[in-house]
This record gives structure tokens, C-alpha cells and sequence, in this order.
């Protein structure tokens, strides 16, 4: 599944892939950073077990895992640049893991990558208890409500424009008639988790859009 | 103030309606830019009727959804189905 993800979200790593901030200092020496590829900044994240084996395969884990925390911090936090917070935290906590766990094997150690990745953005969310109201039916109601055809139109237009890679994503297969649980279990995540992100981005582009000064606002 | 989420289901099936009609006319009036080849005619059969052979994760399925020439296939191979179905 993680090499399907990838390709999944090809473009949002690419996407993301120049936004690596450096890592804060953890308890481990870094590697250091290898290149300007998505990959080897993914990695400059990453810690050293101290034993060239268990880092091939740590390093193997974080590059496969990279796309999960942009989706992640998206679902869960809305909220990109979490991502790489997240990521920061799984590294930390499997380089523990495998220090503990010498033998643990690749998929083991990609498995525990992502699932920490997953269980911090859940934590996170808990913490912070930040929950969006939901202006999307009024929004909408009242931009179908009183724009002709054209300015409805040019309206989708600023919309698909700048929605996020996950969100257009998610606009293509549900335009090829895939239902949300066959979406949520592509992406492992809680179906309903990944439609309240959707729609939560939609309804923050509607509100965007409809915001007083708009030019495309209604009178 | 703690705002919980609400599901407004009419507003957003209505809404997603809405999405897909505008998705599927940017698409045919060449306004998108699919990346990849075109995927054989098999493959397009197969998303048409959903196939479970098909990983969503499959780059030729963004491709397909964003592609004029393949999602005018996809439309006739859809109305195929649709008009295989008994009533």
C-alpha cells in the first residue's frame, strides 16, 4: 500500500517536497542531508540508530511513508506544514523503536512509521480541540441562489484552481464514481474523516470566494 | 467557542453534484492537463464499471478522470452499461 500511495500522491510530494524546514534537535545526530530530491530532504529528518543496517532500513521506511503525514496533516489538522512536525515525530520514535528492536523488518518498521505519524496527528488534534464551523450548505445555497449561469461558472473556475492536491484527487475519483469508504480505505484513513476534510476545504474556498469585496460576489 | 461539525448531507451531495458537472465540463473543454499516456481501452472498461481490479492509487485513473479523449470514452462506455442494465 505505501508504494501505492506514492504514486497516489506523486504530485503533492513534488508539491511540498522544497517546503522541508530543518528538524529540531532531538535526542539522535542526524543524518546528514543527501541532496535536493524530496527523498533525501525527507531523510535529512531522520535520525541514526548508530548501525548501518537498521538505518538503511529506517531511511527506507521514512521515504516510503513521506506522502502520509502531507495527507495526515491535511485530514486530521488541516493544516500542511503539521507534516512535517509529524514526520519529525514518527522518525524520532521508530529510531527508538528499532534501537530497541535491531531485527525488526522493513515492513514492521514502515508499518510503525506510519502508524505514529497517524496516532501524533490524532493527538494533535485531541490537544488543540480545533474544530471548524461548517458553512458550506449556506454558502453554497446563496452562491447557486443569486449568480447566473457564467458567474457560477467562473466561480467553479477559482475553485478547482486552487484546491489542494488531496482535494482534487479526491474530485476525480469521486467523479469516476468511487464511494468515500473505497477512498478512505485507499488512502487508510477513516472514510469519513477524509469527506469531512473535502468538504471542509471546499467550504473554506466557498467562503473565500464569497468574501465582500469578491468580484464575483453577489449584490 | 467549541463549534462541532454538522453534516449538512443534502447541501453537500448537492454540492458535489455541482463539483463533478463543473469537473466534467473544465475536463471536455480541454482545460485540465492529464499527465501520462492514454490508458488502453480494457483499463477504461474497467473504471467505467469500477472493477475492483483497478487500485485507486493507479496513475492512469487521474489520467482518465482528467483527459477529455478518455472521459468521453468513459461517458459512452457508462452510457453502454447503462443501457445494458434491465429495467
Amino acid at each position: 500500500m505505501g508504494a501505492e500511495l506514492h504514486l497516489f500522491f506523486a504530485e503533492s510530494w513534488l508539491y511540498f517536497g522544497y517546503l522541508v524546514d530543518p528538524p529540531p534537535p532531538g535526542r539522535c545526530s542526524r543524518m546528514p542531508p543527501k541532496g535536493r530530491t524530496w527523498q533525501e530532504l525527507t531523510w535529512s529528518w531522520a535520525c541514526t540508530t548508530g548501525h548501518p543496517a537498521s538505518d538503511q532500513i529506517l531511511e527506507a521506511a521514512a521515504n516510503a511513508a513521506w506522502p502520509y503525514p502531507l495527507l495526515c496533516a491535511w485530514t486530521f489538522l488541516n493544516d500542511h506544514d503539521t507534516a512535517y512536525d509529524l514526520m519529525d515525530h514518527a522518525i524520532q520514535n521508530s529510531t527508538e523503536y528499532v534501537a530497541r528492536h535491531p531485527n525488526a523488518t522493513s515492513v514492521k518498521v514502515r508499518a510503525r512509521v506510519k502508524s505514529e505519524i497517524r496516532r501524533h496527528a490524532k493527538y494533535q488534534v485531541n490537544r488543540q480541540r480545533r474544530e471548524y464551523p461548517n458553512g458550506l450548505a449556506i454558502d453554497f445555497e446563496a452562491m447557486c441562489a443569486c449568480q447566473p449561469d457564467i458567474e457560477r461558472q467562473i466561480y467553479a473556475s477559482e475553485i478547482f484552481a486552487r484546491l489542494s492536491p488531496f482535494a482534487q484527487g479526491i474530485v476525480n475519483r469521486r467523479w469516476l464514481g468511487y464511494s468515500w469508504r473505497e477512498i478512505g480505505r485507499e488512502l487508510e484513513m477513516d472514510y469519513s474523516e477524509v469527506r469531512k476534510a473535502y468538504f471542509r476545504e471546499l467550504g473554506s474556498l466557498v467562503r473565500e470566494l464569497a468574501q465582500p469585496g469578491d468580484s464575483a460576489k453577489c449584490d | 467557542m467549541r463549534l462541532s461539525w454538522r453534516r449538512s448531507s443534502d447541501s453537500e451531495d448537492r454540492f458535489e453534484k455541482w463539483i463533478a458537472q463543473h469537473h466534467q465540463r473544465r475536463v471536455l473543454a480541454g482545460e485540465t492537463t492529464p499527465s501520462g499516456p492514454c490508458p488502453d481501452d480494457a483499463f477504461l472498461r474497467d473504471l467505467a464499471c469500477i472493477s475492483p481490479k483497478i487500485a485507486l492509487s493507479d496513475l492512469r485513473v487521474d489520467h482518465a478522470a482528467t483527459c477529455p479523449t478518455c472521459m468521453n470514452r468513459l461517458l459512452a462506455l457508462r452510457e453502454e452499461l447503462r443501457s445494458r442494465r434491465p429495467d
